[in-house]
């Protein structure tokens, strides 16, 4: 009897863990909290060391969601609780592999965001381009397939190996969010007849989830030109009809104002009367260069002679086709210090400027802004108008 | 000058470059494809707003979002990860892709060619392959054995933080 009674206030003094959780059950605690602090009495009380923990899948998704905020505050976390290794994690990741295609477990998650956007949130642009990864064939054991070959998803994969990883993105329009929505591998750049079936099968996905495709971005390489010849897209028809919508075709203004410097280096540009040409940008440099104060300090030796894979910066272009360069070359041509049709080139500098500014619009803020950076707008109230 | 003045400033310009970009011609009397490219691009944002503004609540467009440059971060994230890659390989390029995703680790690097843009990731975890469908058509090569049937847990843990993050 003795003993009993002494065993009972042993068992009040030290309960076990599986007691304690079971008071923790009766309080009706949520399943996760639960869980978490189980793993952490278990691991208190037993005597295995770190490699003798076994996790719940419930203990796991915490851990993952958490480890997915943050990294490093999951090994802070670590440091504070017991949590599952990293490797841990990983090997469950494991088992949900990404592969090229367009990617339906995200659409469908995000479905559930736009059906609670506002009308106007819902209008987007879809951009694509090509990024070039490194090519190499491996094997994947787990899954049983070959990596690193071209690979279209539905429209085939081939023994080629790839060297570009081509990505679809959405972009809101008028509200700050975007998503990847697939990515593809091919070798080179991925073929129009391809590019337009995905762009087309994109569009579809999208809108079947309630967004709404206004524009399709991408650049000038030479496959999407094809593209937008095979879909009927020229100067005088910018925009390409789907399912009874008007999607409309934007390049991207970036790499449009460096083929434009790039061009201007190489040919004269003709109209009409006036003749654009790079060789007074180069004399007004040459004048400026040697000047105590400069009126255009940022251009160097780099903006005219444009050094390998420098020809990529955008800075380079839009610095050279700028204000202060279009200024400076007019008032040099009006001193008498550059011929007279310079004024020409210094015309069509600033006007490409202010183009630029135009497509580069970011904030609705006026006061700070340029007259040509405004968003474009129908109609606003211009507080601070200096003429241009 | 007030009122609508600024924006009819732009409209006047956007029509004034169209002109020029179908006026101009190198001294080889040829057009070029970025003559092409601008007055596509032009007369798509003049169509762009035109069918946005029937919408009373779109009262401007901001240009910058027209852009590339959140591909180009995207990119720039990528070659960002890991120590010395520049480009992930292929069998980087999906673990990459999922963990920049789940993370929303847009970090920018400084000297970049792009501009940074401040948007939101919709989704933070992304996809793994665990649906319905077969990693691979059967009948492509190489992938005759398609992949195990997804397991019930991974299953529930895609849902599981999709849910939550979705919320969120």
């Amino acid at each position: 009897m003795k003993k009993q009674a002494e065993k009972l206030a042993e068992y009040r003094e030290h309960p076990t863990v599986p007691l304690i959780m079971k008071r923790i059950k009766n309080l009706g605690v949520p399943h996760h909290v639960y869980e978490f602090i189980s793993a952490q009495l278990t691991a208190i009380s037993t005597k295995k060391g770190p490699q003798g923990r076994r996790w719940t899948s419930t203990s796991k998704k915490v851990a993952l969601s958490i480890y997915y905020h943050s990294r490093k505050a999951y090994r802070l976390l670590r440091k504070l609780f017991v949590l599952p290794h990293r490797t841990t994690l990983q090997s469950i990741l494991r088992k949900s592999k990404i592969c090229p295609r367009f990617h339906e477990q995200v659409l469908q998650t995000i479905k559930y965001r736009v059906q609670s956007m506002a009308e106007s949130e819902k209008d987007c642009v879809l951009c694509f381009d090509e990024m070039s990864i490194k090519s190499g064939r491996s094997y994947d054991a787990e899954h049983d397939c070959l990596e690193g070959v071209e690979d279209f998803c539905h429209l085939g994969r081939s023994k080629t190996l790839a060297s570009h990883a081509l990505v679809f993105m959405v972009r809101g329009i008028s509200v700050t969010w975007k998503q990847a929505v697939g990515y593809f591998l091919s070798s080179g750049s991925a073929p129009s007849k391809n590019l337009s079936l995905l762009l087309k099968d994109c569009i579809a996905r999208l809108s079947q989830i309630g967004l709404r495709v206004r524009a399709v971005g991408c650049d000038q390489g030479p496959t999407n030109q094809k593209l937008m010849r095979e879909l009927n897209v020229g100067p005088n028809h910018p925009y390409f009809e789907f399912e009874g919508s008007k999607v409309h075709v934007l390049f991207d203004p970036p790499h449009l104002i460096k083929n434009v410097r790039n061009n201007l280096q190489k040919h004269d540009f003709v109209n009409g009367q006036e003749v654009y040409s790079w060789s007074d940008i180069s004399k007004f440099y040459d004048f400026d260069k040697e000047q105590p104060v400069r009126m255009a300090p940022k251009l160097t030796d780099k903006h005219l002679t444009l050094p390998a894979f420098s020809s990529m910066k955008v800075k380079l272009a839009t610095q050279v086709l700028s204000h202060s360069v279009a200024a400076g070359i007019s008032s040099l041509s009006t001193a008498g210090y550059l011929p007279k049709k310079s004024q020409n080139t210094a015309k069509f500098i600033e006007d490409m400027d202010r183009l630029f500014d135009i497509f580069n619009s970011k904030s609705i803020k006026l006061k700070k802004l340029h007259i040509w950076q405004v968003p474009v707008v129908q109609s606003f109230k211009l507080t601070t108008y200096r003429k241009c | 000058m007030a009122g609508s003045s600024g924006a009819k400033l732009q409209a006047d310009h956007l029509q004034k470059m169209l002109n020029i970009f179908q006026n101009m011609q190198t001294n080889e009397g040829r057009s070029l494809p970025c003559f092409n490219g601008w007055q596509i691009s032009i007369k798509s944002l003049q169509n762009l707003w035109d069918d946005l503004s029937a919408h009373p609540s779109h009262t401007h467009i901001l240009t910058n979002r027209l852009n590339q440059d959140c591909l180009e971060n995207f990119f720039g994230s990528f070659r960002a990860s890991g120590v010395t890659r520049d480009n992930p390989n292929a069998q980087q390029f999906p673990a990459a892709y999922r963990m920049i995703c789940a993370n929303q680790v847009f970090t920018h690097a400084t000297g970049q060619n792009c501009e940074t843009d401040h948007d939101k990731v919709l989704l933070a975890f992304t996809d793994s392959s665990i649906s319905d469908t077969p990693l691979y058509p059967r009948e492509s090569i190489f992938c005759q054995a398609a992949s195990s049937p997804p397991t019930e847990m991974a299953d529930g843990i895609l849902a599981t933080l999709m849910r939550v993050l979705v919320r969120g």
